[in-house]
């Protein structure tokens, strides 16, 4: 879609309407930054924190990543938890398979490319369960969900499985540069490819085209079935991606990590405002709420006497929050009315100012 | 013969006829492998294993026919029953039980309100909202109140009706097995859901908007409050579920229903009910129920090892709901 060819007004009131999120999400981002300090009395941010909270948030924001672009095709992934323990404790199966011999990092490796391609493969079967057999994707993913989980289940006996040699781990804490850590450079990495993806290809247009109208989609000549396979192969492979990250962060691999993650995850991506319903969701905006997450769970651990279950019920009241919130902006009654109301007129003046 | 014939007809095109018969194919698999399937006491216990997810099951069905999903039912049962064990044992109450199944029953109601306050008022995918209520409800009954486990202070009069039977079966080994009282509770639970389903106004109204919202709007049909009363009756009943539970198992865990939803929901779609509302029966869970139960149970007589149970739970749920997804997609023509 070439911008030019837009007409004038539309693309001011839209691009008013765009920033304005992002705005609002920085504000967010400064309100927390300076709400747990307050709080605590004393500042918490120190170099340590900020290092530590720039090697936790990769795991679960590459698995964001994956879920924001299902979401923008109009459908979710539920089982990327899965996919991610399920290759991690394969990747890790191979990197012990011949631990104490010389040729570690080939293996590393060769754990890691065999990761992701079973995470490809996992999103593949996903995107097949859906479009071969039109099950909708929530459904389809609970049921893969389950199945790999069971498949972990069965791998590992219940059992974590730890990784014999300390390289991976090692390499997993190091920084390249000298500051900047691994799993954030995969993160970049990683983000850097997704952006990409969605505003230069042809596919990532088409995928907010899917999002928002999927019968109209298929009926403009889109090929939304390969659309689909592409989109949830891509959150397998970040999901596999997230679950490497989780092996070198834990050194091991267990059926059950990151159960909380789910949650997260979506309460990252309509922080970012990407609609479950598909069709929305900003790049940009993804990257400030994995921060603005990040920041509020390293806040809450600051204070002791916070268990890690009042954490998800932050996360649930939090989701709860945001989505009634977006509901309400988006809505012509009510609160939303009086929004749409103000937003209509600063456009409107701004046009009225800019003609002159 | 050709009202036999008319009656297979009209039979075989519904999808609970197809889990019937897988649900006799497993059966005979089990006998086939196991020669102990079609014991007394195997029928007792597996009848006796579908209580909780059966009365689970009968109230998801109703929310599914209404259109939504709701993945909060656990965290909604497992709150209701903490607190209201938790006070009882605090207070040392050693009175009826009733005030037990109340006590939970208001707090489900509350619950649901919340459940059923957002989903009716927001025109919000329920899935979501009630994975983040779901974990909101978690959060307060593991944070916030702080609710541990209680393994030998239950009331005893909750232990009594858990270890309460019906009547006793011996298989020929001398296996023993009992059919619990609360079984009474299933089959009630069947029946009322079965007769508002078809009888009342309310039942009606949640086939009319799972079918179509809007136009079950027009229609009359006052879609706001039939849903936030549907949440909130399905949380009392999930809440109760939940105190039936800790009766059977004569223990109170916090922690003992999660992971139901992913269990109960897909079984409930298996069951016939469709994805998109407007459609299911109580017989066709229960079926549903029956066989995702008779298939954990079996694991055992089959010589699986049990950790392969979850994959082989998912390998049906998946099955079940591709077929039911292909059933819809026959008669929509998509």
């Amino acid at each position: 879609m070439n911008k030019k060819s837009i007409p004038f007004a539309p693309r001011l009131k839209d691009a008013a309407k765009r920033d304005n999120y992002t705005f609002w999400l920085l504000g967010i981002l400064v309100v927390v930054l300076i709400l747990f300090p307050a709080l605590k009395g004393q500042n918490i941010w120190t170099g340590s924190t900020i290092k530590s909270m720039a090697m936790q948030f990769p795991e679960y924001g590459v698995m964001a990543l994956g879920l924001m672009l299902c979401f923008i095709s109009g459908g979710i992934d539920m089982s990327f938890v899965s996919i991610a323990n399920f290759t991690a404790i394969i990747a890790v199966k191979i990197m012990n398979s011949d631990a104490g011999q010389a040729n570690v990092i080939p293996m590393i490796a060769l754990a890691a490319v065999v990761a992701i391609a079973i995470g490809a493969v996992a999103g593949f079967l996903n995107g097949l369960f859906i479009t071969g057999f039109g099950i909708p994707p929530i459904l389809a993913t609970l049921a893969t969900m389950q199945v790999y989980s069971g498949l972990s289940k069965v791998l590992t006996q219940g059992k974590s499985q730890s990784v014999l040699d300390s390289t991976y781990s090692e390499i997993g804490h190091s920084s390249l540069f000298g500051f900047l850590p691994m799993p954030l450079f995969v993160f970049l990495i990683c983000f850097v490819m997704v952006a990409f993806l969605l505003s230069k290809t042809v596919y990532g247009e088409n995928l907010y085209m899917m999002g928002s109208n999927t019968k109209a989609a298929h009926y403009s000549a889109m090929n939304t079935t390969k659309m689909t396979h592409l989109t949830f192969m891509i959150s397998g492979i970040l999901a596999a991606v997230g679950g490497l990250l989780m092996t070198s962060t834990y050194n091991s691999a267990k059926p059950d990590y990151g159960s909380s993650y789910a949650m997260q995850c979506i309460l990252i991506s309509v922080l970012a405002g990407v609609s479950t319903f598909g069709g929305k969701g900003r790049i940009q905006n993804l990257l400030l709420s994995v921060v603005i997450v990040q920041i509020i769970s390293s806040g809450v651990n600051n204070f002791p006497n916070i268990n890690t279950y009042y954490r998800s019920l932050i996360w649930g009241a939090l989701l709860l929050f945001m989505m009634i919130n977006n509901y309400l902006q988006e809505s012509d009654r009510g609160f939303g009315k009086y929004i749409s109301k103000i937003k209509r007129n600063r456009a409107r003046a701004k046009l009225g100012g800019e003609k002159q | 013969m050709e009202k036999t014939k008319k009656f297979f007809k009209r039979i075989t095109r519904r999808t609970e006829f197809y889990i019937f018969i897988c649900l006799v194919v497993l059966c005979i698999i089990v006998e086939v492998r196991s020669g102990q399937f079609f014991t007394a006491n195997n029928i007792v216990g597996i009848l006796r294993s579908m209580v909780v997810p059966g009365m689970f099951g009968l109230t998801t069905l109703m929310v599914v026919i209404c259109g939504g999903f709701d993945l909060s039912f656990p965290a909604v049962a497992a709150l209701s029953y903490s607190l209201t064990t938790t006070i009882l044992v605090n207070t040392n109450y050693q009175g009826s039980i009733a005030l037990a199944f109340v006590m939970a029953a208001v707090f489900g109601f509350i619950l649901g309100a919340l459940n059923g306050w957002v989903i009716a008022n927001f025109k919000l995918p329920t899935m979501i909202v009630t994975l983040a209520t779901g974990t909101v409800f978690t959060g307060l009954m593991l944070g916030v109140f702080g609710l541990k486990e209680i393994t030998s202070t239950l009331p005893s009069q909750m232990v009594a009706l858990g270890k309460s039977y019906l009547f006793e079966v011996y298989s020929p080994a001398g296996l023993r097995a009992t059919m619990p009282t609360v079984f009474i509770f299933l089959v009630v639970l069947a029946i009322g859901v079965s007769l508002t389903l078809r009888y009342t106004k309310f039942g009606r109204g949640l086939y009319a908007i799972g079918g179509n919202e809007v136009s079950a709007e027009r229609a009359g049909f006052y879609v706001k409050r039939t849903k936030f009363f549907l949440y909130c009756i399905v949380g009392s009943l999930s809440a109760i579920t939940g105190i039936i539970r800790c009766c059977m198992a004569e223990q109170a865990i916090p922690a003992a229903l999660t992971g139901m939803e992913m269990k109960v929901l897909p079984a409930v779609i298996l069951g016939g009910a469709s994805i998109f509302g407007g459609e299911g029966t109580v017989v066709g869970t229960l079926l549903a129920i029956g066989l995702i139960t008779t298939m954990e149970n079996s694991m055992l007589l089959l010589g699986i090892n049990t950790y392969w149970r979850d994959f082989f739970t998912g390998l049906v749920i998946l099955v079940g709901v591709s077929v039911a997804a292909i059933q819809v997609r026959r008669t929509k023509r998509l």
